[in-house]
């Protein structure tokens, strides 16, 4: 377990090292704003609605359902923006996200127990407006009832280059690695669909799960 | 599943053959009309160059931001020259500092700031 736990890290560092890149549906807006998230894949469901404090802060509700282990996680989830580069043809931003809360389960031996619960980790991204690449991870505890650490990484590329206002297409790789799984390694290919203030991507992995994600802003 | 992978591939083909591209046509320049709000010809114009501005959906961040403000009569933002119009209702005007920190506000740095007087 510890082994595994090292090797993800290192495995971690290296592609934050290597591509200095996080996952998109970018969790600060601006001061005044709100994001509403849903992202649906073979392992949970989760929904999360932040408000934007500070061009670096945003604080909000997450909800999630574990499907495996069948739980429910509500936390307080707190998103740093730490660095953004913002150069002539392309930005880069490196997050810190993290929540606290509380899980509960149903699944047998517990019983509608509520246990404390949280999670932690980076996301980076960079894109111009043909490439795009992200990366995150993430440690959830959710007390007996369930242990992770998460990592995924992404490259996208847009067939063609939109105005502001089009509509936009991006074909995603998607590429998620969690070292408790069965599957550990899941490859989900993924098509986003952006306009206006609303942003959804359909995939399907190889594994055979469907994922959808959809964000608002307002 | 090989097959529902398969199909989600063909889909993802007929996507961009049957012409989305053609949605990507965008004007460059001043323009004739504006995205939010809309030109006033008696007030000051206010070309803002912006660094980072590469991501439509972030960029709604910079009309939101300026558009909550009651002496801009609209804004464009054209992501082919990463620029910002800005349009001043008639006797307004907005200090570059101010400018500065709305564009950081929404995420985005100043490269640089030109104005078109107006003739009112």
């Amino acid at each position: 377990m510890t082994s595994r736990l090292l090797k993800a890290g290192i495995l971690s560092l290296w592609l934050t090292l290597a591509a200095i890149t996080p996952a998109e549906a970018r969790p600060i807006s601006y001061p005044g704003g709100w994001t509403s998230m849903t992202m649906n894949d073979g392992e949970r469901n989760m929904l999360h609605l932040n408000y934007t404090f500070t061009p670096s802060f945003s604080l909000g509700y997450n909800a999630e359902y574990w499907r495996e282990d069948q739980f429910q996680l509500h936390a307080l989830q707190m998103n740093n923006l730490l660095k953004r580069w913002n150069n002539p043809g392309s930005q880069a931003n490196l997050y810190l996200q993290s929540g606290i809360g509380a899980a509960y389960s149903d699944k047998r031996p517990f019983d509608r127990d509520w246990q404390p619960a949280g999670f932690t980790g980076i996301a980076a991204d960079w894109e111009n407006r043909r490439f795009y690449t992200s990366y995150e991870n993430r440690y959830t505890w959710a007390g007996d009832f369930h242990a992770s650490f998460m990592q995924q990484a992404r490259v996208g590329v847009a067939p063609y280059i939109g105005g502001y206002g089009d509509l936009h297409t991006w074909f995603i790789l998607q590429v998620s690695h969690t070292p408790e799984a069965d599957d550990r390694l899941t490859v989900t290919p993924i098509v986003r669909l952006f306009k206006g203030d609303h942003l959804a991507e359909a995939g399907i992995s190889n594994h055979g799960d469907v994922t959808f994600n959809w964000t608002i802003r307002f | 599943m090989k097959n529902a992978f398969f199909t989600f591939f063909t889909a993802l083909a007929m996507i961009v053959m049957t012409g989305l591209p053609a949605l990507a046509e965008h004007t460059a320049g001043l323009p004739e009309k504006i995205q939010a709000g809309e030109i006033n010809k008696t007030g000051t114009l206010i070309q803002i160059g912006v660094n980072g501005l590469v991501c439509d959906f972030c960029a709604r961040a910079l009309e939101k931001v300026f558009m909550k403000r009651s002496d801009i009569a609209g804004i464009d933002v054209n992501l082919d020259d990463s620029r910002v119009i800005i349009s001043l209702k008639d006797d307004a005007d907005i200090d570059d500092d101010t400018l500065r920190k709305l564009v950081t506000d929404a995420g985005y740095n100043v490269s640089n700031i030109t104005r078109k007087p107006g003739h009112g």
